[in-house]
C-alpha cells in the first residue's frame, strides 16, 4: 500500500486511522518553500516535528521555531542510528511524577491542629491494639516534643543527640518488635528532624526571570509561581503549602482518616492564603482573578515541592557554541553513544558540502569515507578533544556512517518514532520531566546517550 | 481468548473501534497480513501452556510481549528445555531458539534478549522482579481471586457507571488521597468481595491499589515493541552483534536507558544446577498450607504448586481427575504423608514446562 503515492499523504492517513475524533490534514510541499512563501501555514502549530530534514533547512526550521516561540521535536533515524533533540524557550512542569515521592509531612514543625492530634494520643491508657495502631507521624512528634523539653535544644542535631533520638522512640514503644507503627517510626526518624526544605528546583523557578517580571502576557504557571513565592515569604515563613497527602503507613482507618483530614484541612487553608496572593498579582497586571480555576491552583500547590521550568539551548547556539566540555566528558567513556552525535554533525557538513550524504552513492566509498573522516577530525579539535585522547575509535564509526548512506531503517524509526511520541506527552501534557535536550541512540550495543548540547 | 475491549484502542495500535469485541489475536494477524503483503502471520487463540514441543520447535526466535510473571517463566522453560548439548557437553546451536523478552509499565519499559544455556534466562534474574501489581480486566470482570481484584474492578468501572454517588460529583476523577473517594471505593469493593466470598478488602489496601494505578502508554509499548524487533532483526539477519543482554528505559526524567549483561546463575533451577533444597517445617503443616508457602517463597513462586513423591502424588492440581482424588490430601498434615528426609518433586504447571525442583523435607522436633 501507498508506493509512489506522497509520503505525507500516506502517513497522515494512517495517523488519522487512529483514533476516528482526530482530523488530519498534509501539505506536500518542500519545507524551504514553506518557510519562504507561506510561513502562516506553520504559525498554526504548537509543535512542530523535524523528521530526517536536511540540515540547511533545518537549521531554517529552528530559527523560525525559535522566533516564533514553537516547540520544535528534531528527530532522526539514520542506519542503525537514532537521534532526537527538543528545542522550547522555557518549559513548566507541575506534575514532575517523580519515580520517588517527596513526604514532607511537618513533623519537625507542626501547626498547633496536628500537635494537638499528636497530644490526645495517650499511649498510657492504650491497649496493644491500639497502641500499635497509632500512626508514625503522631509517635514522632511526641518523640521530639520530648526531646525539646529534655534538652532545650530545637532538633538533634549532632551523632550521639540522633542516636538518643531515636531510642527514646523505642522506648515509647511497648513492645518494639511487635509494633510495625514505632518500627516505621524509627526507620522515619530523619523526618522529625528535617527542616521542611524547599527544592532546588523550586528555588529556581521562584528566581526565574520569568517568575520575577510577570506581565500581562506571563501564562498561568509563572502568575501561581508568583503567588507562591509570596505565600513562601509570609504565611508560609519559608515553606510551601502543606502537600496534603499522607503516604500509607500502619494505622487504624479511623485515626488514618482523622490525621488525612488534618493535612487536607492545612492543604485547603494554605491554598486559600496562595489564592489570595494570586487575586491580587492578577489585578495587578489587568487580568480576571477567576481566570485561572481553583482546581488548578490546587494542583499547583499540591504539587509544589515537585515544580520545574526548563529552558533549552537554541539549535543555533548548539551549532555555533557546541557544548564542548559535555562532549568531550561523554567521549571518554568508552560505552557512551556519544560519537554518533559527532557523526552526526560531520555527516551534517558533508551535506552542506556536497549536497547528499556520505555512502548514498555507492561509487564514492572510499573517497567519501576520507572526506567524512576528515570532517570528524575538524569537529574533534573545535570540541578541543586532545589529540588520541580518543583513540582510533572515529576509524570504525566513519565506516558505519558511510555503509548506512543515510538510510531509513524501519526498526530504527519506529523506536525513535515511539521516544519522540513519549517526549511530545509530556511537553503537550506538562507532565513529567522531558529531555533537555539531546538523545542519542545505538541500535547496535542499545546503549544511549543523553546531553545538553 | 482475548478479546478487544473499546479501553484498548487507546494503545494496541493494531485494533479499531470496529474490532471490539474480536478476538485480539486473531484481528492482530489479520491487520499484519493486510497491511503487509509478504508477511504471514497465524494466530492461535489458547494458553501457550496448550502448545507441545514440536510446536515450538518449529520457530527460529520468538518475541514475547506477555502479561505475567508466570506465563515469561513457564517460556523461558519451554525453550530452554528444547536446547540440546552434544556429547561434549556443548550447546548443539540447532536447537537453540532465542527467546526476546519485552514489558512495560506507564513511561519505563525493558526488553532482553536470552540465548538459552548461553546468556542468563528469565528464571536466572526472578528475584530482581518488584512485586506485580497490574491485573488483566477479564480477571477482574469474571474471576476475581483477591482483594486488590475487586478494588481495581470498582476503580475501572464502577466508579465511572455509578452517577449519583454520595457527595461526589459525576465527573470527578478518582483522587487517592480524597478520604471521600476513598471511603466510597472501599464500601463498593466490599460489596462486590461479600458477592464472590474474597476477604481481605480494607481501607488501607484500597488506597494502596487507587495509587498504585500505573497507565498503559502506547508510545512506551512502540518503543519496547520496536527495541524486541530490532534484536530479531539483528538475530535472523546477522547484521550486528545482539543486546548484551537486558535494556531498562525510563522515560520519566528525561530519557534514561540502561543496557547491561545479567551474569547467568549457576544455581538456576531452570538453566543450571539448582543444589539440593532443603526445608524444615512443622510436622503439623497441612498440605495446603505447605503450597501457600511455595507461593510466597522466592525459591519457588509457585501460586499453583504440584507435589509429588517417587511412586506416590500428593496433590496434581492440573489434571482434572487426579486432582479430585487427590483434594482430600490438603487437609491432611505433610508429615502423615512425607516421611521425614524424604524427598518431594515440586513444580508448578503454569511456570516450568518439564522442569521440576527436588525438596529434601525434616520436621521440627517439638
Ligand atoms: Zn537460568
Amino acid at each position: 500500500m501507498g508506493l509512489e503515492k506522497i509520503r505525507a499523504e500516506v502517513v497522515s492517513q494512517i495517523i488519522a486511522e487512529l483514533n476516528p475524533e482526530v482530523q488530519g490534514s498534509f501539505l506536500a510541499s518542500d519545507p524551504d518553500e514553506v518557510l519562504e512563501s507561506s510561513p502562516t501555514f506553520l504559525e498554526r502549530f504548537n509543535f512542530i516535528i523535524a523528521s530526517n530534514m536536511k540540515p540547511q533547512s533545518l537549521k531554517k526550521l529552528a530559527q523560525f521555531c525559535w522566533d516564533k516561540d514553537k516547540v520544535l521535536i528534531i528527530v532522526r533515524s539514520y542506519g542503525m542510528i537514532g537521534y532526537i533533540r527538543l528545542v522550547s524557550k522555557s518549559h513548566d512542569i507541575v506534575e514532575a511524577k517523580l519515580d520517588q515521592d517527596i513526604d514532607d509531612l511537618r513533623l519537625s514543625n507542626p501547626w498547633p491542629n496536628l500537635q494537638a492530634f499528636s497530644d490526645e494520643q495517650d499511649f498510657s491508657k492504650m491497649e496493644m491494639k491500639e497502641h500499635s495502631h497509632t500512626p508514625y507521624p503522631a509517635i514522632l512528634i511526641k518523640a521530639l516534643k520530648q526531646w525539646r523539653e529534655k534538652n532545650g535544644k530545637n532538633v538533634p542535631a549532632s551523632r550521639d543527640e540522633k542516636e538518643a533520638f531515636k531510642e527514646s522512640i523505642k522506648d515509647l514503644a511497648l513492645s518494639f518488635y511487635e509494633e510495625e507503627n514505632f518500627q516505621e517510626a524509627y526507620n522515619k526518624y530523619f523526618q522529625a528532624i528535617q527542616p521542611s526544605e524547599i527544592p532546588q528546583s523550586v528555588q529556581d523557578v521562584f528566581e526565574d526571570e520569568l517568575c520575577k517580571n510577570l506581565n500581562a502576557n506571563s501564562n498561568d504557571f509563572w502568575f501561581m509561581a508568583a503567588a507562591l513565592k509570596q505565600f513562601v515569604a509570609n504565611e508560609g515563613q519559608g515553606t510551601l503549602p502543606v502537600q496534603g497527602r499522607v503516604p500509607d503507613m500502619h494505622a487504624d482507618t479511623d485515626r488514618y482518616i482523622k490525621l488525612q483530614t488534618l493535612y487536607r484541612r492545612k492543604a485547603r487553608n494554605d491554598v486559600n492564603s496562595v489564592r489570595t496572593h494570586l487575586g491580587q498579582l492578577l489585578k495587578t497586571h489587568g487580568k480576571q482573578s477567576e481566570s485561572i480555576s481553583d482546581s488548578d491552583l490546587k494542583d499547583f500547590c499540591k504539587n509544589a515541592c515537585y515544580l520545574r521550568a526548563l529552558h533549552f539551548r537554541s539549535y543555533q547556539d548548539e551549532l555555533s557554541s557546541p557544548n564542548k566540555s559535555e562532549i568531550r566528558n561523554h567521549l571518554m567513556n568508552p560505552e557512551s553513544a556519544m560519537p554518533h552525535y559527532v557523526m552526526f554533525r560531520a555527516a551534517d557538513r558533508f551535506y552542506e558540502k556536497n549536497n547528499r550524504f556520505p555512502g548514498d552513492d555507492n561509487s564514492n566509498l572510499e573517497a567519501d569515507a576520507a572526506e567524512l573522516h576528515k570532517l570528524v577530525k575538524d569537529l574533534l579539535n573545535e570540541y578541543e578533544v586532545e589529540d588520541g585522547s580518543v583513540g582510533d575509535i572515529f576509524d570504525s564509526h566513519v565506516k558505519e556512517m558511510v555503509r548506512y548512506g543515510a538510510c531509513e531503517l524501519h526498526n530504527i524509526s519506529s523506536l525513535i518514532g515511539g521516544v519522540g511520541g513519549q517526549e511530545l506527552i509530556k511537553l503537550c501534557t506538562k507532565q513529567r520531566i522531558p529531555l533537555n535536550n539531546t538523545w542519542i541512540y545505538s541500535g547496535i550495543t542499545s546503549h544511549s546517550c543523553t546531553f545538553e548540547a | 481468548m482475548d478479546t478487544i475491549d473499546t479501553s484498548n484502542l487507546n494503545r494496541q495500535f493494531l485494533f479499531r473501534d470496529k474490532d471490539v469485541g474480536k478476538s485480539k489475536s486473531q484481528t492482530a494477524a489479520d491487520f499484519v497480513n493486510d497491511r503487509v503483503p509478504g508477511v504471514e502471520v497465524t494466530a492461535h487463540m489458547c494458553a501457550i501452556q496448550e502448545k507441545d514441543d514440536a510446536f515450538y520447535k518449529s520457530f527460529n526466535i520468538v518475541i514475547c510481549g506477555l502479561d505475567s510473571v508466570e506465563a515469561r517463566r513457564w517460556i523461558n522453560s519451554q525453550l530452554i528445555s528444547l536446547c540440546e548439548r552434544d556429547e561434549s557437553g556443548e550447546v548443539d546451536l540447532s536447537t537453540m531458539i532465542p527467546y526476546i523478552d519485552g514489558g512495560t509499565e506507564g513511561f519505563k519499559g525493558q526488553a532482553r534478549v536470552i540465548l538459552p544455556r548461553m546468556t542468563s534466562c528469565y528464571e536466572c534474574t526472578l528475584d530482581l522482579l518488584p512485586p506485580q501489581v497490574t491485573y488483566p480486566m477479564c480477571t477482574l470482570a469474571s474471576t476475581p481471586r483477591l482483594p486488590e481484584h475487586c478494588i481495581e474492578y470498582v476503580l475501572e468501572k464502577t466508579w465511572s457507571e455509578t452517577s449519583n454517588k454520595e457527595d461526589i460529583g459525576d465527573d470527578e476523577k478518582v483522587d487517592g488521597d480524597n478520604p471521600v473517594h476513598i471511603k466510597w471505593i472501599f464500601a463498593k469493593a466490599s460489596e462486590r468481595a461479600n458477592q464472590f466470598g474474597i476477604r481481605g478488602v480494607t481501607y488501607r489496601l484500597t488506597q494502596g491499589v487507587v495509587k498504585h494505578i500505573i497507565p498503559a502508554i502506547a508510545s512506551t509499548n512502540a518503543i519496547i515493541a520496536s527495541a524486541c524487533t530490532n534484536e530479531a532483526l539483528k538475530l535472523a539477519t546477522l547484521c550486528s552483534s545482539s543486546m548484551d543482554d537486558y535494556m531498562l528505559y525510563n522515560g520519566n526524567e528525561g530519557i534514561y536507558t540502561y543496557t547491561y549483561r545479567n551474569e547467568k546463575r549457576a544455581a538456576c533451577p531452570v538453566c543450571g544446577t539448582p543444589p539440593p533444597v532443603q526445608m524444615t517445617i512443622s510436622p503439623d503443616t497441612t498440605v495446603e498450607q505447605y503450597r501457600e508457602s511455595l507461593a510466597e517463597d522466592p525459591r519457588f513462586l509457585f501460586k499453583n504448586a504440584s507435589l509429588r513423591m517417587a511412586g506416590k502424588t500428593i496433590y496434581l492440581p492440573n489434571v482434572k481427575m487426579i486432582e479430585e482424588a487427590t483434594r482430600p490430601n490438603l487437609a491432611k498434615k505433610m508429615s502423615e504423608l512425607v516421611p521425614d528426609g524424604a524427598e518431594l518433586i515440586v513444580t508448578d504447571h503454569r511456570a516450568y514446562k518439564g522442569i521440576a525442583i527436588s525438596v529434601k523435607i525434616s520436621y521440627k522436633k517439638e
